[in-house]
């Protein structure tokens, strides 16, 4: 059966992050999605 | 006895707090001499799933930095809250909003466009994907926090123990709040963790403060050659130091920069920039409302000046009709 793999949050370093990884019914790693669940905004409100 | 568990966790912040505590140094070794830390994204390898698998009030105290502005960073506080018998604000944006709380002056969506859409900076995005809070990929779906509609202070989410002030917070100040965790000789609750007094009453340059209204003009820092000794109002700079709490051995002004508050307000004041403006504004040499006007007007980012690090906490809380709805600015 497939399966997914989530490492919430990723650690050890200075972000944030999230990884999904989505195996198939052998096991294997079919795709693996990186997400940045953290927006600030300082393109916008540091502007001028 | 088993030591007590502490935890860190970090919101919407900049990564300077978990600095600090690595500026503890080989105090640091003390720490954990001391404490058994069991959630530390940024240094150690504890997932969500291992805090919500804690009992509740398990950990002695968590140290949450950072603002809240996501359904994420929300969960993450409820959750940091609940397993923790002390929450402590650690920082300027987890105690008054910081520097991430100048966003509730836009809209998310103003935000999501400056930093996403097609043609901004750097951005290369001609279908103008946006973020989303569930994707349907091929292998299944994803899911995304949400942005809030502003952002807030740690306490203005969830009930709040103590404050641990700063941008960052000193280490001198860490490790006397640790210190008085351990060994239980905590002030009241909701006490912030530094001297309640302004940074002037022991400021090396004291001495040379004006005493009355003087000013005609306001510098930036870069527009002068700094004095070294000599008060930075009398200067013409714009020092906050007035109105902004001590316990920082005066880091900037020691560096010869003006005090730009992050240590937020002493007790008496409830609204952090009010203060700062108050303190700025009595300096102007003038009674004449258009002239008054036009010296003020050199101060070019007021909002950016005195709440750079409180805008969610005080009473203005966000823009009315932030840039981005089409409305104007109240």
């Amino acid at each position: 059966m497939s399966q997914t793999i989530t490492i919430d949050p990723i650690t050890r370093l200075e972000g944030h992050g999230k990884i999904e990884i989505f195996l198939d019914d052998q096991g294997n790693a079919t795709r693996a999605y990186f997400q940045v669940p953290e927006l600030r905004g300082f393109e916008k409100f540091a502007e001028g | 006895m088993a030591k007590p568990k502490v935890g860190f966790y970090w919101c919407a912040s900049c990564g300077g707090c978990e600095e600090a505590v690595v500026d503890l140094a080989e105090a640091v070794l003390d720490v954990v001499q001391v404490v058994d830390i069991v959630f530390w994204p940024c240094a150690t390898d504890f997932k969500r799933s291992d805090v919500e698998a804690m009992a509740d009030g398990e950990m002695a105290a968590c140290f949450v930095n950072g603002a809240i502005r996501s359904s994420e960073q929300l969960e993450m506080a409820e959750l940091c809250r609940r397993k923790s018998q002390l929450l402590v604000a650690f920082g300027s944006c987890s105690h008054t909003g910081g520097v991430p709380g100048l966003a509730n002056m836009f809209t998310p969506e103003a935000i999501l466009a400056a930093v996403y859409s097609d043609g901004s900076f750097s951005t290369v995005n001609p279908q103008n994907t946006l973020p989303s809070q569930h994707v349907a990929s091929p292998e299944g779906q994803l899911e995304l926090p949400t942005l809030d509609e502003s952002v807030k202070a740690l306490d203005q989410v969830v009930p709040v123990d103590y404050y641990l002030p700063g941008c960052p917070p000193p280490v001198k100040l860490i490790v006397e709040a640790v210190t008085a965790i351990v060994q239980g000789k905590l002030p009241p609750r909701g006490t912030v963790l530094a001297p309640d007094m302004a940074q002037c009453r022991d400021c090396p340059r004291i001495d040379s403060k004006p005493e009355e209204a003087f000013s005609k003009q306001f510098v930036r820092p870069h527009q002068i050659q700094i004095d070294p000794e000599k008060c930075f109002l009398a200067q013409g700079l714009l020092c906050l130091g007035p109105a902004t709490r001590c316990g920082c051995d005066h880091a900037c002004i020691n560096g010869n920069m003006p005090c730009t508050g992050c240590l937020g307000p002493v007790s008496r004041a409830t609204d952090y920039g009010a203060a700062a403006l108050s303190a700025i504004a009595s300096l102007v040499a003038s009674n004449d409302a258009r002239e008054i006007s036009a010296i003020m007007d050199q101060i070019p980012d007021p909002a950016g000046t005195f709440y750079r690090y409180s805008l969610p906490a005080s009473q203005l809380f966000k823009r009315l009709e932030p840039v981005g709805n089409g409305g104007q600015q109240r």
